[in-house]
């Protein structure tokens, strides 16, 4: 149902005229997020300018009873930004300034709709940067960074998007606004500011924040090691982590990835290779080096096939290139894929991915893993061509089987992409029903009338394997028109 | 002496509540659910056991103790998962015989339960957030008695709401943590500390501060004053690779020598440390006669600050320990000098404007109506979901806060 022209007329005079979209082509802009899954429109898009008026917004929908969803670049992969059944998308592209950059105590003071990549690039003179870096950083904003409790590369030695966030201007559910923590990142009692990040929107609306600015390491020298098995890579990802060096990177790459990169991009790894991991290390000379010690000893012992490094900087990204491009790369195989984002304990990796090899014969389905080993977090690629109904099919039992065997090893079922409304079902394969009706009791503090960001997060109580097939069908097909359109391009997806 | 009334959980539970100085030692999760089901339902108070009876109010204390159990599985990928009742050195222990750590030190005698809750204090120059960060995985009993697992052995983890944030570091108001999976380090190669003695306050500062400004390896930056202690105190840790800490170390050196030659320096053996977490652990609560209180500002606002606060007799009465990186002063006076309550909320106040807080970590008089006061966040809807919480996840408030006020219902 459309909304009242009373209230389209409310928010054009809090916003502007020219801010307030209600016509069909522009909603189609928002019907969905980098997710691709379900697919609808919202009955209207603000675009705010202020905190002041975001609150206004916001206020206005509780009186309304108006459900609003919060929305940055829309790059978020779990479906989280987009209306379900109507409101108001309240989009906050235009709340993108850097308030103010405190070298002093080193933290930045940033609007919501600022792009990551921004206050890496405003810092980097007083040789500081966020650290952050969820792939998608030169288009997603911290908002949504922070909605979703980003990770990305270097989170395993710099920790996530939560480690970094010392303040939040939030407005609440009920239109107030309020300051959780600030430049000492602390709160008395109780820390609602940490309950805040990776909440999804659910609790409100986040407008400002305080972010950590780290200091830039002195050094940085990348690995890229080629294993002829698979076993050999996993095991020499343990010793790594087992040694105590602390990468800033550690990431894998399959056989499937390894030919996919080679084929597109003739990147010239060893052909019999099973799997590449690519380390990166950075600190003083002392630490570089005696990190770089560790690595040589372990590639030696598990017979790496081929170690390539680098130190400059176009030498490092020649070699990131490989890992970046992966997901481009996979659409010579197949035009679509079906993404996992499952973390398991480190040391069941190599059992974890043999089983999902496994998993791949059995459904007879091309599966290819890029992650981000360091941390254990997953990223099966279930290859798949949409107009295959039978295959799809596959694809779908294939990655429900692979989250079984990563929950059924103590692993989660989301590790950076969030719940949204794609993997709301799952949720309930993890949690007990007492365990999300506690976090339920918790939304319910925040968020009263339930209209911030509705249905996200927690079962709807849905034939879970019914509703979980039919979101992924979506999503499959649709991921199949961005892999086309990004074909030609250096990078794919954002994983 | 307080006596230990060992019971059997839960046939037991309608035994004597009226008996101030009773102990229960759950033997695992399901006993202490029991035990909180039952509180629920005679609307007891349930205070964590600290070692020493301190309130006349009728109450259980419950002694973790026997929640001792640890996993060493995960070791090997710096992952520990322990039951909260084990003691920190008890963990240490552990962790030493796999040459790993924790990744914040703290006093020895503490139960992982109370280092959990918040208000013990690390010499750790990290951010008292670093805990919850280096927390992985929680198990916990709300204050309905509703057993919950939050995450693992996993290191990311974004599966519903961040229930480590809800439960780590509020005192326990709204559950009692009974296990938890935290990340380890590796010891460090090279570790050498340093002890100095200064008799001037604006020569600490200044020490202090040239410390805290210009150093890779600090593990540790604490600058302290206590009544047995003539003067100033500052106690240094570096570590990491054998070469920067010897480098470093050698800079210390040239740097007291420039400053003021009078100045003391001295080795502190790696066990003497220990000493000094317990000795600046001023929540400990086996001192419950103390008033400690948290003032919260950015370490480069603090130490601007700090002479003005001198100025002050009530504030300069106090024992002091700031831990840089922490972002936090904590003072305490112990029977002598105690701050008038409109002097507190004064400070209260000049902090807020600074951007900071106060906080009252231990009140010598439980219940008494200033602690919650000057605790109470001066934003009404902050107020508002605090008491919602505590609803919540306690609703009939059976859960109290240990040398501090008893919950309001």
């Amino acid at each position: 149902m459309p909304l009242q022209k009373s209230v389209i007329k409310t928010l054009q005079s809090i916003v502007g005229k020219r801010y307030v979209h209600t016509a069909r082509e522009v909603l189609k802009t928002y019907e969905c997020d980098g997710c691709l899954l379900v697919k609808e429109a919202p009955e209207c898009v603000v675009l705010p300018n202020s905190t002041q008026e975001v609150a206004a917004v916001v206020k206005l929908c509780h009186q309304n009873k108006i459900p609003f969803v919060a929305r940055g670049a829309g790059t978020g992969l779990s479906g989280g930004a987009l209306t379900k059944e109507g409101g108001v998308i309240i989009g906050l592209s235009r709340m993108n300034r850097l308030i103010e950059i405190d070298t002093v105590t080193q933290t930045a003071t940033v609007e919501a709709g600022i792009v990551n990549a921004w206050i890496t690039k405003a810092v980097r003179p007083y040789q500081l940067f966020f650290a952050p870096d969820p792939s998608s950083q030169s288009v997603s904003t911290l908002g949504g960074n922070i909605a979703e409790n980003a990770g990305g590369i270097h989170c395993v030695k710099y920790g996530v998007t939560t480690d970094h966030i010392l303040g939040l201007e939030v407005v609440t559910s009920e239109g107030e606004v309020i300051w959780l923590g600030g430049k000492h990142g602390q709160q008395p009692s109780v820390n609602l500011m940490g309950i805040w990040v990776g909440s999804e929107g659910t609790f409100g609306v986040v407008t400002q924040a305080v972010v950590k600015l780290t200091p830039m390491p002195q050094q940085v020298k990348v690995f890229l090691a080629a294993f002829q098995t698979l076993k050999q890579s996993t095991d020499a990802i343990m010793a790594i982590i087992g040694s105590g060096v602390q990468p800033a990177a550690l990431e894998f790459m399959d056989e499937v990835t390894v030919k996919a990169v080679n084929e597109a991009f003739q990147m010239g790894f060893p052909e019999n290779a099973e799997a590449l991991i690519l380390v990166e290390l950075d600190g003083d000379e002392e630490a570089l080096q005696a990190g770089e010690a560790v690595l040589e000893r372990v590639f030696q012992q598990y017979h790496a096939l081929q170690v390539q490094s680098a130190t400059d900087e176009a030498e490092r990204l020649k070699l990131w290139k490989a890992r970046k491009s992966a997901v481009a790369a996979y659409g010579r195989i197949l035009p679509a894929f079906y993404l996992h984002d499952c973390v398991i304990p480190r040391s069941m990796l190599t059992e974890v991915l043999q089983a999902i090899q496994a998993i791949g014969k059995q459904y007879d389905v091309i599966v290819g893993n890029v992650f981000h080993a360091g941390d254990g977090n997953l990223h099966p690629n279930i290859l798949l061509d949409p107009d295959d109904p039978a295959m799809v099919k596959r694809v779908l039992e294939a990655g429900e089987a692979m989250l079984q065997v990563c929950l059924s090893v103590g692993g989660v079922i989301s590790g950076e992409h969030g719940i949204g409304l794609e993997k709301a079902e799952s949720m309930a394969q993890q949690y007990t029903s007492e365990e999300l009706a506690v976090m339920k009791r918790l939304k319910a503090v925040f968020n009263k009338s339930g209209l911030a960001n509705p249905q996200k997060i927690f079962p709807q109580h849905k034939g879970c394997g019914e509703t979980n097939h039919g979101v992924a069908h979506e999503l499959v097909a649709q991921r199949a028109m961005a892999i086309n359109t990004e074909n030609n391009e250096q990078e794919g997806l954002w994983i | 002496m307080t006596q230990y009334t060992p019971l059997k959980l839960p046939h037991d539970l309608a035994f004597r509540y009226e008996d101030l100085h009773t102990v229960v030692i759950p033997k695992n999760k399901a006993e202490l659910q029991a035990l909180i089901q039952w509180a629920n339902q005679s609307k007891a108070a349930i205070w964590p056991w600290v070692g020493c009876p301190k309130h006349q109010i009728p109450c259980v204390y419950i002694d973790m103790a026997q929640l001792d159990q640890a996993k060493s599985s995960a070791l090997g990928e710096f992952l520990l998962t322990a039951q909260t009742g084990l003691t920190v050195g008890q963990v240490n222990q552990l962790l030493a015989s796999y040459q790993q750590r924790l990744p914040l030190q703290y006093a020895e005698s503490r139960p992982l339960w109370s280092v959990l809750n918040g208000d013990a204090i690390s010499l750790t120059s990290l951010p008292p957030r670093a805990l919850v960060q280096s927390i992985t995985g929680i198990e916990s009993v709300t204050g309905d008695g509703e057993a919950i697992h939050y995450g693992g052995e996993v290191l990311k983890n974004v599966t519903g709401y961040d229930m480590t944030k809800l439960f780590v570091g509020s005192y326990g108001q709204y559950g009692l943590l009974t296990q938890v999976t935290l990340k380890t380090q590796k010891q460090p190669q090279a570790m050498r500390s340093f002890l100095f003695h200064v008799e001037q306050s604006e020569d600490a500062f200044k020490l202090f501060d040239t410390f805290q400004r210009g150093y890779h390896h600090i593990e540790s930056l604490a600058l302290f004053k206590t009544k047995t202690t003539f003067g100033w105190q500052i106690l240094l840790t570096l570590a990491g690779l054998p070469k920067g800490v010897a480098v470093e170390s050698d800079a210390v050196a040239e740097v007291v020598k420039t400053l003021n030659h009078d100045l003391q320096e001295m080795q502190v053996a790696t066990s003497g440390l220990a000493k000094w977490r317990e000795r600046l652990d001023f929540t400990n609560p086996l001192e419950p006669d103390a008033l400690v209180i948290k003032l919260v500002l950015p370490d480069k606002h603090l130490i601007n600050w700090l002479p003005e606060a001198l100025g002050v007799e009530w504030l300069r009465a106090a024992d002091w320990v700031w831990v840089s990186g922490t972002h936090q002063l904590v003072l305490r006076w112990i029977q002598h000098h105690m701050p008038l309550e409109d002097e507190l909320l004064l400070l209260k106040q000049h902090l807020l404007a600074q951007g900071g807080f106060l906080e009252i970590l231990r009140c010598p008089v439980p219940n008494h109506y200033m602690a919650a006061l000057l605790n109470q966040n001066h934003q009404p809807m902050v107020v508002e979901w605090e008491k919602t919480l505590k609803y919540q996840f306690d609703p009939n408030a059976v859960l109290c806060r240990p040398g501090w006020e008893s919950p309001t219902t």
